[in-house]
Parts: structure tokens; C-alpha cells; sequence
């Protein structure tokens, strides 16, 4: 019961044109996999969609540099997962782009759009969080670099300004000898969203990165207990301390995916298996180099 | 044979490949309004008003019909109780239900306008379990003046032995309760219908699997004659029970006779969550042991839970209830099951028609016995099994087969004894269910002049492969090669009657009315040589591929043909009926045709942090009888046992308070993909031609759906030791039960 | 640039294409009603199923939540295009030689997923065939048969046949 009409432009300044006209009754759209589905299930009702799979000035590449990689507005879920130096360097983050929904979604849908969609259940923003990525805003004025802590505020809210978009999210070169994984639970193994996902990261001098999607309004790095489980890496009652540290740094809810003490077990046995799994690679991964 | 056991591919499977295959949601017809229906927002209330008028304001939109714009009283419709109104009227009593009809030139239209129909409405109490329905107090689902008080709709009753003196010789008694979800069969290809007036009646274009049983509630609903009402059954995209019954029909032809117009009522995938479902139930089981494992009474108490209309729930209920004992020989039985009305989607047949509830109770209590008396899950069962021969269900078929066989083979194919890695359990069950009993196919088949054969029928094809294996049963018989062969299905105007395409029984039932059809086309082409003395009339002849002869003679079909008729005229016409065993005061009408008996075995992994349950290997044994065409038996095993294994780890509907469906949608309500299924899957027939079908087929089709929801959780509880009593398994349940048991 | 129509050149099946379209309107809805191409089948509608995939630029989509206006300048395969000449492509006759297609109403979507795949990865293991997969949602089947129908058709492929590939 489409009732909107749709821009194509073919430059950022035919977009920042555009936008003010409509204002909030405008909607960007990369991949469309959120966009379109909130307009059918009747969440949203936006006047104008403005596609930006056309916009010349976008990216649709990963770029890797040697201070780290650069994602386009336009890069595509399958991308990222398959790609060699993400699947590397960055593991946590193929790890959680290759689990979002089906290949068809992910051939679709967006690194932006995960982020600009803003769902606590992102299964990119937990990675994001872990490997301190910056999301490089532009806009009428000119552009701003945003940290991606700051950037999601509240469910299916960010930091832009109206007008603004995402033109690439830079994620900085992890220190040598670091290792990292994203574990999502669902209610099955295919296609589904996270009940609860947690992404670790190991850095070669021991210092350990947490960060947990679906249980909590926004994606949480656990940064007190960061230290703590540091400590535990070789100290098991330690580590037990620093994952209850984890779970309070999380507020998860009971929906009718599961129930609050579910998500809290699971936060615990997740974040467990995250590191796991990082220490793993840590030892295991030879690296690719940019 | 040479045709019949054969993997013979599948006739309609080119089109489904290249795109050109047709469906009835493809289907539009000249001069079409396209219907779109507004719903109920809540489990139960009064219907205010309703305000059309921004809707009417929508160009396209022609009209928005309520219950006031049709005939009075509201014509109601229903196969086994007529109780459900073509559009709710005053009352509705489910989420979703139909309030509203928007008519319009074009579909999008149509939604629109369906969106903007605002109805007012008051709230009334909702019940939607069980306890909800059975409380003191319970709101009524059907509060008519004079009518019952109660939500039960029928109890059914069913008594062998003596239960109380039987007590006292049992070694231990297990008690328990057991919940199966509501379930949605999620075909996936959506409802949707198209009625056109037709020669002073009506015709229905839809995908339904019983085109007869839809005719006759559609004439008594519309006051029609029969004959009057013709139904086409398209082909349909997934059936499962979802539509056997009567759904959106009545109202099409309705409104196609009151506009004088075809209308095409479509709905959307999110709609059939709120159009069919499977009944829930609660299962209260207490089965008695003897020391050696042998059963020696069993009560059951079933409480079936239906919708707010009773579509097919009543005789759902009392036809599980019937084999509340499963495969086994239980010498005292008791078994009382209830079909309860509820505030929820009405319930209607599912593949395995109210079995897998009671199997999931049975099994899980075999294999809680087995544990506690120490004796292999295996074993336990082979001692309960009934023999070849041996009475089952007093008064019915005894056992058609030797179901040891079947359920060793299962137990070999998985690797019963091998040990297994930590974490890991086996669980193996075995299903059992009849089809419908004194049940009616009539078929007919035509030899045409140039050898080519026309097979009528009103099996409608949804998947199972009827198209192929009917067509085979008559290629053999005749020996006529597949090629020449035409199948008409499903159009009540054009094939004999044919009672429904559910329970298994197509192959058996219609097979069998197939075959004589062309034993009677045989018949009449050895008259016919006899008549032109092609063939010495006190011989007796052979019939070979397509040949007829007496030892001296040999002529082929054309042959005779030709020179009986001429080479421009004729037709040999061949009728075929089978009639199964009506039994006058048998509670089901009469005696079981067959019983499709099935086992699965499965490995399992329990991850014991997440409490996530892995299928790391399932094997599905059908005893079969004669596999007419192997290939589709195993797929329909498989199809089934992944359909169960959606019911055992992930598949449940679920209602708020007020009876509103929180998961009726593909995003939110589950089934299994690819990455669900068993890490190795291996299916297997067990064929001792002693089936009741042609060539000693019986019938497969439901299959796995009664028992794999069984195995799986009795692995579950191999691997965990605890023993789950409600569906589905979610990796939740499993880590809830876990985590208390280490408390 | 901004209509209520918006005119579409894009390569369908393998020849050039241009139509006038609603600008809102959905890939599946122009190959449905607009280009009679009801081999694309719709189901769930929101992108959980897989039974609209077609493939765009070699990729499989869910052209039930694709605007149409995104296909602009692509090339589009649908299930409609793969049997060139009326020749069965090898993952058809696969399909059908396996008993993959029940009901058929996921066939088309499933096809195409699988030529996506076997377009990549000539030799792909099991879990790889399922992960590929695990967008197109089929309760006939149980699956298995369809995992098989790939590996026969993979071996097809790599076969040395005139027929074999594209
Ligand atoms: C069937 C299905 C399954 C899914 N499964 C998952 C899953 O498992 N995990 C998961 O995390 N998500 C899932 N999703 C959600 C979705 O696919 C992802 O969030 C995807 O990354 C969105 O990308 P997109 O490009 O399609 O976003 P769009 O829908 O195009 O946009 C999403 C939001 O971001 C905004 N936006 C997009 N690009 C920009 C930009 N450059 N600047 C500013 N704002 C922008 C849009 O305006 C919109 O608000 C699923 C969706 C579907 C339909
Ligand atoms: S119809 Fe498009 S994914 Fe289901
Ligand atoms: S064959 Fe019916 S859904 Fe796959």
C-alpha cells in the first residue's frame, strides 16, 4: 500500500536538496531491507524515499588503508563478510555480517543501513563497538566524524541531524596479534534476528573488548568489565567476575523472543564463547596483510 | 512392474522449474473485483459500527460489504458443525476474523481501502487456553440464546479392558501432563479464491484439497443445489490440511452471486496465520507398566483445543483420540478427549489430523519408562509392539504389518548401539495414525482411439505427487506408457466424486479406484474381442503392454479398438470405485483402510550453555506396504519429519490476553530453513506388498509430521536427562530446565 | 526525476528492457503484473522467504522488497529466463531429477539461489549449499531432497557437456 514517491538523484547536493522539502517525510534508503519492510508492517509512512544507490558520490567499496578500512555508504552485507581482510582483522564483524538474515538480505542490504536502522538487534553494531569505529557524517555544512558509541541513542534513533547522512564508517586497524568474534543466538539457525549477541575482541597486550547487542535499548560495551576479564584471562574466578560485570551492564527485556533471565544467562554464555573463540584466533589467524 | 516402483519423475515438475506453472494467485478472470478483507483487532467484542467512508473514497474501491449486505440470516458454513458466519456479524471471535469486505477494480485498491475501514468495537473476555475455556466462569465463545454453557463442544469417549482392576498388577504407573502448541501449517503459498456466477449456480476457482467437501458446504450454505456449485481445484502451493476445508469460498461465491461478478478474495501470508491453524492440546496420560516394560493400562485425558468455529476440531479430537494407543498393545484403556471452542484462529486439519499430540504423550512416556525400569528405548517398544495380525483398536483392521521390522531398520540406519560424544542423545518413536475411515474415490479412466488415456479424478495435487503416481498406477495396469497419459484432477464438473485428498489416502483409496477403472476398461475391450470373435469366447486372456491375448491371438488395444468402434468414433470408458468399510454405530463410521505407520530415530546435541538443540542425524522408516514410486515416499517421509521438527524445537502461535496474535507473521513465527535441518538425513521403505492399496500399497503423506517432534524430544531427553512435557523445545526451555536442575 | 512514473532500461532475461512503472512499485509487482511474469512467485511478502528471488547483476534478491526503480541500468534474471531456448538448464533437470519440486511455490526462488551459488562456487560443500539457501524457505520438502538436486547440479556443471552451464 506503497503511498510515497521516489527520488532517484544522482549527486549528494541533489540529495541535500531534496531532503529539506520533505523534511522527516522523507526517508533515505541504501538497501531498502528495513526501509521497506517498516512501511509495509505500517511503522513508518514516509512521503519521499530517496534511493542512494544511484548517488555518484557514494561508495559501495571497502577500502583498506594502513590505518584500517574504510566502508562505503553503499557496501553490502555479503561484502563484508567475504571479504578477505575483514574476515582477517576483523573477524568479529564477518562473523556478525554474514549471519544477518539470508544472502538475499545481505546482497541488499547495508553496513550503513544496519547502523542508520539503529535496531538494538544490529548484529554489525556490537563489532563496531568492539573495534572503536568512526561513522563519518556529512551534510549540508560539511561533514563530522562521529564515534560509534555516540551514535545510536535510542531504538531506531541516531545522532544525525535531519538532513545528514552516513557517507562511510572507518573502522581503525586493530593492533597486531589481536583476535575477535561475534556469537549470535537466535531461535533458529537460519534467518532470524538476534535474541542476544556478543562480540569480543582480544588485543595482543591481553587487554580484552566487549560489546552485546539485544539487550538493551542500544548496543553495550561493557568497558567496566573490560579490565576485569583481562585479569581473568588467566585467573578463572576472575574471569567469572568480570562476565557478571558484563551481564550488569546490560538491561535486557522479556519479548516474545525470550525472556529477560534468558538474555542474561546468555549474555554470560555468549561472552564466554566470544572470547573463547577470539583467543583462538588470536593464536590461529596468519595475517593478511592490507 | 513396469512402472509401478519406479522413480518416475514427476509429470508437473517442467512447469514448476520454468515458471509457467499456475496457480490460483496467479489466476484473474475479465471483469474481476478484487477483495480484501478487514479484521477483527482483538480475540472477542461487540461490533459497534463500521465506517466505510474513507475507504469508499479510495478511487477503485466499489463497495465495502458488512454483514448488514448479506443475505439474512447470515448464511453460516462449516463441514462439521455450521457455525461459522461468511462475515462476523454483531459478534466476532477471533483475531482477525473477516468484519469487512472491500470490493474494488483493482487490487491495491482493495488494500487501501481494507486499511481505511475503521470499525468501532467494545471488547469482551477472551479465552484462549485451556483453563481459560474450561474455568467456572469462562467467557462463551458462542453465547446463543438456548445454546450450551459451556466451551466444550464434544466429548468423545473410548473404553477397552477394565482400567481399575488393572491397577493393582502394575510394577510402576507414569503420570503427566503434556502441552502441544498451535501451530500454523504456513504453506507457503498464500489463500486465495476466485467465484464467478455460472450457468444459474457458481463456479469456485481454488486451491483446495477436498473440491467435494467444498462443494457440499458451499451449496448448504448458499442454499444451492449441488450441481449447481462447481469447483475447480487448482493446484495447490502447500497444503497440509490448511486448506481442506471450506476458508474464504463461501464468502467469494456470495459476493460473486450478489454482484454478479467474478471476485477474487486475496489475502496476504501474515492472513493465513489467522485463517488456519493446528488444534492445540493438553494431554493428561497415565500409563501402567509391568516389571518387563509391557504396558497394562493406559488412561488419557485429552483436552483438544479448537478455534472459535469448529471447522474440522470435533472430528479431529474423536479420530486421535481413537488410536490413543498408539502402535501398542494396551490391554485396558480409557480415553476421554474434549474438543474445547477458544478465542483463536479456528482450528482445522494438520497434517496428522490431531496425532501428534497424543504420539508426543505416548512416546515420551515409553521412553520415561524405559529409563526408569532400565530397559533400551528400543527394546521396550518391540515388547509393546503389536504383532502382524494382531488386534489393535477392538473392532478395527488388525496390524497390516510387521512393525519390528520397520522400527529395527530405523534403529540400525542411525547407528543405535555406537556410542556417542558428550552432549548427545538418540531418541527413536514411532507414529501411528488411520486414514479416513468408509471413505469414498470414484475414478474414471477413458481409452481414446489412439491409445492415449485420460484419467478423471478428484484428488487435487499439492505437492504429493498425485498427479504421478495415480497416472502410474493406471500406466502399469494398462500398460499404457506415462507419456500418453493425461491426468484431470479436481474439477467437480468434470471428474467423479472423490471424498478428499488428506489422511494418506490417495494412493490406497483412489489408487485402488484407478486400478479398477482400468480393470473395467480391460473388461470391456476383452468383451469387445470376444463380441467380434477376435478372441475365442471361453478363453481366459492376458493383458500385457497394451496387449490383449487368449495363447494364439494377440491384439493390441487400437486394434480392437478400431474395429469395434472405427477409427474416428468411440471411447472406452472405465469406472472405478472404491468404498471403504462403513460399519453401522462404529464410532468413526467405519473400519481404518490401512495404518500408516512410521519411525523415526534421531541423534541429538544439547549445547548445555545455550540450552540450542542440534539434529545431527534422523532417520525416517515408512512401512510402506509397496512404494508405487519410492522416491516420492521417501520426500513426503522427510517433508513430514522436517515439519515435525519444526513442531519440536521452534513453532508455537502466541496470544496476548486479549487474544491478540503477537507472532501471526513469517518474521516472527518460525519453521525451519536449511540450516535447521539434520546434519545427515537418510530415509528408508519397508515393502511387504501388504497394504490394502494396488499392488499392496499403503499410505504415506503425514508421516513424520506425527512422530518426529517425539523422537527429537526423547534424544532431548537422552542427552539432557530431562524429560521436556511441553512443545516446542526452545533452546530457552532447555536451558530453564538445565539450569534448575543444577540448582 | 521525481514523478509518480519513473521509466526503467534494464536487461530482463537477457534483452534490453524499457517500461514505464509507479515509481513505487516493487520488482515483484513489475514482473508480476506489468510484465507477466508469474514465475516469481510471492509469499511472505517482507523478505523472510525467498520464494521472489530473482537475481539482479548475478545476485540473488528478494524482489518483493526491491523497488523496481532500483534495477534501473541492471541486468535482471528471472526463473523465466533460465531455460534458454526452451532447454532445461542443468539445475532445472537437476530439480526434477531429484524430486526437489513438491508443491513447486519455492522452486523458482530456490533455482535461482542455487544458480547464484554455483555461478561462485563450482564445487560447494554441504553447509555451504545450506547457507546459501537458508533464504528460501520450503515446507514441502524437508530440504533434503533440494540439497541433493544442488550437488547433482554442481556435477553437472563441472562436467565437460554442451549443455552444461551458460
Ligand atoms: C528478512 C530480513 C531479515 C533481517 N535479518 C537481520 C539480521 O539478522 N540482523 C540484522 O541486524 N538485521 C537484519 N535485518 C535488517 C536489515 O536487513 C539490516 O539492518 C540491513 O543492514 C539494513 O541495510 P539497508 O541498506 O537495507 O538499510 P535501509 O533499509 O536502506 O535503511 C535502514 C535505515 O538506515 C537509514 N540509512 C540507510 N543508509 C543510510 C545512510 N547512508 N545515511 C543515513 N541513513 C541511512 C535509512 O534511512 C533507514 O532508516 C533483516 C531484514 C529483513 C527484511
Ligand atoms: S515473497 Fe519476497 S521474500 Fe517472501
Ligand atoms: S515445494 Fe512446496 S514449498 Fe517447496
Amino acid at each position: 500500500m506503497a503511498q510515497f514517491r521516489v527520488a532517484a538523484p544522482r549527486a549528494l547536493d541533489e540529495v541535500f536538496s531534496l531532503l529539506p522539502t520533505y523534511g522527516a517525510d522523507a526517508a533515505l534508503v541504501a538497501g531498502g531491507t528495513d526501509v521497506l519492510i517498516h512501511i509495509r508492517a505500517g511503522k513508518s509512512s514516509p512521503k519521499l524515499l530517496v534511493l542512494l544507490s544511484k548517488v555518484r558520490d557514494l561508495d559501495s567499496t571497502i577500502q583498506v588503508t594502513g590505518s584500517g578500512v574504510l566502508f562505503g555508504a553503499l557496501t553490502r552485507l555479503s561484502d563484508v563478510a567475504s571479504h578477505p581482510v575483514i574476515r582477517d582483522r576483523y573477524a568479529a564483524l564477518a562473523d556478525a555480517a554474514g549471519q544477518i538474515g539470508s544472502e538475499q538480505i545481505r546482497n541488499r542490504g547495508t553496513l550503513c543501513g544496519n547502523i542508520g536502522n539503529a535496531s538494538p538487534a544490529a548484529d554489525t553494531m556490537p563489532p563496531l563497538y568492539i573495534y572503536d569505529a568512526v561513522v563519518n557524517v556529512v551534510g549540508p555544512n560539511g561533514r563530522r566524524a562521529v564515534p560509534i558509541q555516540s551514535f545510536v541513542t535510542a531504538p531506531g534513533k541516531t545522532s544525525l541531524a535531519q538532513g545528514e547522512l552516513i557517507e562511510s564508517i572507518f573502522c581503525p586497524c586493530p593492533e597486531d596479534g589481536a583476535g575477535s568474534a561475534y556469537i549470535k543466538l537466535a531461535r533458529r539457525n537460519g534467518i532470524d534476528i538476534a535474541t542476544v549477541g556478543a562480540a569480543a575482541m582480544i588485543l595482543g597486550t591481553g587487554k580484552v573488548r566487549v560489546a552485546l547487542g539485544a539487550v538493551g535499548p542500544t548496543p553495550v560495551r561493557a568497558l567496566d568489565a573490560e579490565d576485569q576479564l583481562g585479569k581473568g584471562l588467566d585467573d578463572a574466578d576472575a574471569f567469572e567476575r568480570g562476565i557478571d560485570m558484563v551481564a550488569a551492564a546490560t538491561k535486557p527485556i522479556t519479548d516474545i523472543r525470550a525472556s529477560r533471565d534468558y538474555r542474561l544467562a546468555m549474555v554470560k554464555a555468549l561472552t564466554r564463547e566470544a572470547i573463547r573463540v577470539s583467543l583462538e584466533r588470536r593464536l590461529t589467524t596468519g595475517r593478511v596483510l592490507p | 512392474m513396469d512402472v509401478v516402483g519406479k522413480s518416475v519423475l514427476r509429470g508437473d515438475a517442467y512447469k514448476k522449474v520454468v515458471g509457467t506453472h499456475e496457480f490460483a494467485i496467479d489466476g484473474r478472470v475479465p471483469g474481476m473485483l478484487w477483495a480484501r478483507l478487514v479484521r477483527a483487532p482483538t480475540g472477542h467484542g461487540r461490533i459497534v459500527s463500521v465506517d466505510a467512508s474513507e475507504a469508499l473514497a479510495v478511487p477503485g474501491v466499489v463497495s465495502v460489504i458488512t454483514a448488514a449486505d448479506l443475505p439474512k440470516p447470515m448464511p453460516l458454513y462449516g463441514s462439521v458443525v455450521a457455525d461459522q458466519p461468511l462475515l462476523a456479524d454483531g459478534t466476532y471471535r477471533y483475531h482477525g476474523e473477516p468484519v469487512a469486505v472491500v470490493l474494488a477494480d483493482n487490487d491495491e485498491a482493495a488494500l487501501i481501502g481494507a486499511a481505511r475501514t475503521r470499525i468501532a468495537y467494545e471488547e469482551l473476555p477472551a479465552v484462549v487456553t485451556v483453563a481459560d475455556a474450561l474455568a467456572h466462569d469462562a467467557a462463551l465463545v458462542h453465547d446463543t440464546e438456548g445454546g450450551p454453557r459451556s466451551n466444550v463442544h464434544k466429548a468423545y469417549n473410548y473404553a477397552w479392558g477394565d482400567v481399575g482392576s488393572a491397577e493393582a498388577q502394575c510394577h510402576k504407573i507414569f503420570e503427566n501432563t503434556y502441552t502441544f502448541p498451535m501451530i500454523h501449517h504456513f504453506a507457503l503459498e498464500p489463500f486465495s479464491v476466485i467465484a464467478w456466477p455460472e450457468s444459474g449456480g457458481v463456479q469456485i476457482k481454488s486451491p483446495v484439497q477436498h473440491p467435494f467437501l467444498l462443494r457440499r458446504v458451499v451449496a448448504e450454505c448458499l442454499k444451492l443445489e449441488l450441481s449447481k456449485v462447481r469447483v475447480v481445484a487448482t493446484s495447490i502451493g502447500g497444503g497440509f490440511g490448511s486448506k481442506g476445508y471450506a476458508k474464504y469460498e463461501p464468502l467469494a461465491a456470495c459476493l460473486a452471486l450478489q454482484t454478479g461478478r467474478p471476485v477474487k478474495i486475496s489475502t496476504s501470508l501474515d492472513e493465513a496465520f489467522v485463517t488456519a491453524r493446528r488444534l492445540s492440546a493438553t494431554v493428561r496420560m497415565r500409563t501402567g507398566f509391568d516389571r518387563d516394560g509391557r504396558i497394562l493400562l493406559q488412561q488419557v485425558e485429552a483436552d483438544y483445543l479448537m478455534g472459535a468455529y469448529a471447522d474440522a476440531g470435533p472430528r479431529i479430537t474423536q479420530k486421535a483420540a481413537y488410536v490413543s494407543c498408539g502402535p501398542y498393545r494396551i490391554p485396558n484403556l480409557r480415553t476421554v478427549a474434549r474438543a474445547i471452542y477458544s478465542n483463536t484462529t479456528p482450528s482445522t486439519a494438520a497434517r496428522g489430523f490431531g496425532m501428534p499430540p497424543l504420539n508426543f504423550a505416548l512416546e515420551t512416556q515409553m521412553q520415561m519408562a524405559a529409563r526408569d525400569l532400565g530397559i533400551d528405548p528400543v527394546e521396550i517398544r518391540l515388547r509393546n509392539l503389536v504383532r502382524k495380525g494382531e488386534q489393535l483398536v477392538p473392532g478395527d483392521i488388525p496390524a497390516d504389518g510387521e512393525w519390528s521390522e520397520g522400527l529395527r531398520r530405523a534403529a540400525d540406519m542411525l547407528g543405535w548401539d555406537e556410542p556417542l560424544p558428550p552432549g548427545t542423545g538418540r531418541g527413536i518413536s514411532i507414529g501411528i495414525k488411520n486414514p479416513i475411515p468408509g471413505s469414498v474415490s470414484n475414478a474414471l479412466v477413458k481409452l481414446h482411439a489412439d491409445n492415449s488415456l485420460t484419467v478423471a479424478v478428484g484428488t487435487s495435487e499439492m505437492g504429493q505427487g498425485a498427479c504421478t503416481v495415480l497416472a502410474q498406477i493406471a500406466a502399469e495396469e494398462l500398460g499404457i506408457p506415462m507419456d500418453r497419459i493425461t491426468m484431470i484432477m479436481g474439477d467437480t464438473a468434470a471428474v467423479p466424486f472423490d471424498v478428499a485428498t488428506a489422511g494418506s489416502r490417495s494412493t490406497v483409496t483412489m489408487g485402488n479406484a484407478v486400478q479398477s477403472a482400468c480393470k473395467d476398461v480391460i473388461k470391456q475391450l476383452e468383451d469387445m474381442a470376444k463380441e467380434l470373435g477376435l478372441i475365442a469366447a471361453d478363453e481366459t486372456v492376458q493383458i500385457k503392454g497394451g496387449m490383449v491375448s487368449d495363447g494364439q491371438n494377440s491384439l493390441s488395444f487400437n486394434d480392437i479398438f478400431t474395429r469395434y468402434f472405427s477409427k474416428t468414433q468411440g471411447e472406452v470408458v472405465g469406472r472405478g470405485l472404491y468404498k471403504g468399510e462403513v460399519v453401522a454405530g462404529h464410532p468413526l463410521g467405519g473400519l481404518s483402510d490401512f495404518w500408516e505407520v512410521i519411525f523415526i530415530a534421531v541423534k541429538a546435541r544439547v549445547d548445555p550453555a545455550t540450552g540450542k538443540v542440534r539434529i545431527t542425524k534422523m532417520i525416517n522408516v515408512s512401512d510402506i506396504g509397496k512404494a508405487i514410486n519410492p522416491l516420492h515416499c521417501k520426500s513426503q517421509e522427510e517433508g513430514g519429519a522436517m515439519m515435525g521438527l519444526g513442531h519440536a524445537l521452534m513453532e508455537q502461535m502466541l496470544y496476548d490476553e486479549k487474544g491478540r496474535l503477537r507472532n501471526g507473521s513469517p518474521l516472527d513465527y518460525r519453521i525451519p530453513t536449511t540450516m535447521d535441518i539434520p546434519w545427515e538425513m537418510d530415509s528408508s521403505l519397508v515393502e511387504n506388498q501388504d497394504g490394502a492399496g494396488p499392488f499392496g500399497a499403503k499410505g504415506i503423506g503425514e508421516s513424520g509430521a506425527i512422530t518426529a517432534a517425539a523422537a527429537i524430544a526423547a534424544a532431548v531427553a537422552d542427552a539432557t536427562g530431562v524429560f521436556f512435557k511441553d512443545l516446542p523445545i526452545t533452546s530457552e526451555r532447555v536451558w530453564a530446565a538445565l539450569s534448575a536442575d543444577k540448582a | 526525476m521525481m514523478s509518480d512514473t519513473i521509466e526503467l532500461q534494464f536487461t530482463l532475461n537477457g534483452l534490453p528492457k524499457t517500461i514505464a512503472v509507479r515509481s513505487s512499485a516493487m520488482l515483484a509487482e513489475v514482473l508480476r503484473d506489468d510484465l507477466g511474469l508469474l514465475g516469481t512467485k510471492i509469499s511472505c511478502n517482507e523478505g523472510e522467504c525467498g520464494a521472489c528471488t530473482v537475481l539482479i547483476d548475478g545476485r540473488t534478491a528478494n524482489s518483493c522488497i526491491v523497488l523496481a526503480a532500483e534495477v534501473d541500468g541492471c541486468e535482471v534474471l528471472t526463473i523465466e529466463g533460465l531455460a534458454a531456448g526452451g532447454e532445461l538448464h542443468p539445475i532445472q533437470t537437476a530439480f526434477i531429477e531429484e524430486g526437489a519440486v513438491h508443491c513447486g511455490y519455492c522452486t523458482p526462488g530456490m533455482i535461482l539461489s542455487t544458480k547464484a551459488l554455483l555461478d561462485r562456487n563450482h564445487d560447494p560443500d554441504s553447509a555451504e549449499v545450506r547457507k546459501a539457501l537458508e533464504g528460501n524457505l520450503c515446507r514441502c520438502t524437508g530440504y533434503n531432497r533440494i540439497l541433493k538436486a544442488v550437488s547433482r547440479a554442481a556435477g553437472k556443471l563441472r562436467a565437460p557437456s554442451p549443455v552444461a552451464g551458460e
